[in-house]
């Protein structure tokens, strides 16, 4: 690069050292002056959001928009033409996958379908009460009513199943999967019906109908970008519960409160959902795995402030959420097995604390207290252990 | 080395050091840790008597000015001057603190609230949230009502905005003491605030949450979700906090 402005004469007599002193009260004045300006706020705009606040939304709606008029245009030339050439698939301007969103849905039967579904998955406290025993929503884990990348989508999913699934060793259809999401995140054991929807029944037809139409043009098996909660690399100083503690005492307990249980609005509503303990996903939902926990805080947590967090912090922060108790394991009850055992047979290939002796709590009976007070063998869900006492 | 890279070298220090996230946000040495705040305030308000502070609040008292001359006699507020019947005491509290300490911009809030002691801000904070009056809000900022709805309820994901609901509550009327009602707010308040919070006037908001929505939030956008919440019903009165 040429310089426009040369430095004519260079001070012969500065030493090294005056140099450096020099270097320093430089630096220490544009210290302080950024300080003085980080005050501010004026960073702030670099910071958080880079070239955004003019009318960003409005330009990227329009090109969603348009991605999705030019696939239905293509998909349309191709079925009447096989000489057209494959539809292209819909993207938007970030590279992600644009579904179809809920008030495109027809006005027939199918559209009636998939906007109950759309509900059931946005207000499941409500929509599907009897078969949910915490205080979570479907879309509490799948933001954007399932619609934002790295959250899991449910536009990305929709086009995955059947898959065989390690985690019970069998083919899944995607009513097998919703299955699992009750018995498991929404611990259907502590709800007034004690279990998950009965198979076949509205509820799993009509959420299938809304994810089955938010994935309109998603390739079979595409393995699309954004699926799931991409885990971010396991950082070489590993996880730690106590740097979690920090991490979420200042980013998180503002809003799932101190103690991670969660509030409620004036309406009875959960507005944040609980991290643990008895309204929170037991300790078989994915989410207590460290791992996982990690990817999903990493991409959406704090809420609309997604990576803002180190891989770091990410990673403490789900050991710290994920060392605390919860409702039991479904399947120690049904097996009639102990932690031990349960642990043994279900958490032994993940990164989770499951039958670990935490703060002298043993994590998985479900009661948090004394190892040994506990009952030695099984336990049960938390409300009704606790109720009894 | 010459002038030029002692000012590259000095200027990246800077920038290096000043970017350094705030690991818990502390803005002023005598307020307590943002995210905390609202919390110690309404513990701390537990034990004071709202009634004691309803004619402070009505009449004023010699050099502190009536919060009503200025809010309204119902605390339903009046062009860019806040609603603050139903908010919570913690939140009030917060706010009155920010103001004496200078956190919080504002020429006639920051007179007042230097002359009140804690007390006096404590029961001030309990007796409009006690407060349960109807709305006297409405549209006056020409924002698309469609759009605000949109914002309050759905967010806007494309731009990384959560709605307001799911921070404020379902009904915007608040969520125990951080989340402050925004229902019947009055819309030049709220535009107000959500402008400072962009431009850095308005510091104050835990884990910089407003500041990063108001960055992304346009200024149209700014006018209808302001306009919008403006429309909505009034919060019932608040629960006594207790510690
Ligand atoms: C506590 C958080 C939580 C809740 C609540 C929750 N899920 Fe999930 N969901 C997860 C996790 C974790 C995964 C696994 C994602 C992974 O491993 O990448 C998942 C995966 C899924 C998948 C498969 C995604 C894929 O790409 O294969 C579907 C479908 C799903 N959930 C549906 C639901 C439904 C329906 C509900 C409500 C009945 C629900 N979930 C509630 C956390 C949750
Ligand atoms: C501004 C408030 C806010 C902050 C701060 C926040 N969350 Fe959340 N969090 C939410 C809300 C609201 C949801 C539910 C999302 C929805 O329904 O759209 C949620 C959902 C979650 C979930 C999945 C649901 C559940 O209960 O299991 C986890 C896990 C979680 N947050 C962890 C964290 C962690 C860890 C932090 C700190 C790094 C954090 N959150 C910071 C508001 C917040």
């Amino acid at each position: 690069m040429t310089d426009p402005n040369p430095q004519p004469t260079r001070d012969p007599g500065r030493t090294t050292g005056r140099r450096a002193i020099g270097a320093a009260i430089a630096a220490a004045a544009l210290v302080a002056v950024g300080a003085g300006l980080y005050a501010l706020g004026i960073y702030d705009p670099i910071a958080q959001s880079p070239d955004r606040g003019t009318h960003q939304a409005g330009a990227i709606e329009l090109a969603k928009d348009e991605a999705r008029a030019d696939h239905l245009a293509s998909r349309d030339a191709y079925t009447n033409d096989p000489a057209a050439g494959p539809p292209t698939l819909p993207v938007g301007q970030d590279g992600y996958f644009v579904p179809r969103t809920v008030d495109e849905a027809p006005d027939n039967e199918f559209g009636d379908s998939v906007r109950r579904g759309y509900e059931v998955f946005t207000n499941t406290q409500t929509n599907a009460s009897q078969h949910v025993g915490n205080g979570m929503n479907c879309a509490n884990c799948h933001l954007g009513a399932g619609t934002v990348p790295e959250s899991a989508p449910m536009w990305a999913a929709a086009v995955e199943y059947p898959a065989f699934r390690g985690k019970n060793k069998i083919i899944n259809t995607m009513e097998d999967r919703i299955h699992g999401c009750f018995t498991y995140s929404m611990n259907a054991q502590n709800s007034p019906s004690g279990t998950p929807p009965p198979r076949d029944g509205d509820i799993y037809k009509d959420l299938q109908s809304y994810f089955y139409f938010m994935a309109e043009g998603a390739p079979l098996e595409g393995n699309l970008p954004g699926r799931g909660y991409p885990v971010p690399p396991e950082p070489a100083q590993g996880y730690d519960i106590s740097r979690g503690e920090a991490v979420f005492e200042a980013n998180c307990a503002v809003c799932h409160s101190s103690d991670g249980s969660g509030r409620q609005d004036p309406n009875g509503r959960w507005i944040f959902p609980a991290l643990w303990g008895d309204d929170a996903y037991n300790w078989g939902a994915g989410m207590h795995r460290v791992n996982t926990a990690a990817g999903f805080i990493k991409h959406n947590m704090p809420l609309g402030r997604g990576g803002s967090l180190t891989d770091q912090e990410a990673w403490d922060v789900a050991a710290y959420i994920n060392s605390w108790e919860r409702p039991a394991d479904p399947r120690q009850l049904r097996d009639g097995t102990s932690v031990a055992e349960t642990d043994a047979q279900f958490h032994e290939h993940t990164p989770n604390f499951y039958g670990d002796v935490i703060r002298g709590d043993l994590l998985g009976d479900g009661v948090p207290g004394e190892p040994t007070e506990q009952a030695p063998s099984t336990g049960r869900p938390l409300g009704e252990q606790t109720a009894s006492r | 080395m010459n002038l030029r890279a002692h000012v590259l070298f000095a200027t990246t220090l800077a920038l290096g050091l000043t970017a350094l996230p705030a690991a818990a946000q502390k803005l002023h040495p005598d307020v307590p840790d943002e995210g905390e705040a609202a919390e110690i305030y309404a513990a701390r308000a537990a034990d004071v008597d709202p009634a004691d502070y309803a004619r402070l609040a009505r009449e004023g008292d010699g050099e502190v000015w009536s919060c009503a001359s200025c809010h309204g006699a119902k605390g339903e507020g009046n062009g860019n001057i806040p609603r603050l019947a139903g908010l919570s005491a913690g939140y009030i509290a917060k706010q009155l603190n920010a103001y004496a300490v200078g956190l919080r911009i504002n020429h006639n809030m920051q007179y007042v609230a230097e002359k009140l002691s804690q007390d006096e801000m404590l029961g001030l904070a309990r007796y409009y949230a006690a407060m349960e009056s109807p709305s006297a809000a409405g549209p006056e900022l020409g924002g698309d009502l469609e759009r605000g709805r949109e914002l309050a309820i759905h967010g806007d994901w494309d731009i990384d905005v959560p709605a307001c609901y799911s921070c404020h509550g379902s009904s915007a009327w608040g969520v125990e003491q951080a989340f402050p009602s925004l229902a019947a707010q009055q819309p030049a308040y709220t535009y107000a605030q959500l402008a400072a919070w962009t431009d850095g006037r308005r510091q104050n908001s835990p884990v910089q949450l407003m500041q990063g929505i108001s960055h992304a939030l346009s200024d149209a956008d700014k006018r209808a979700v302001s306009d919008y919440l403006a429309t909505l019903p009034a919060p019932p009165a608040q629960e006594a906090p207790d510690d």
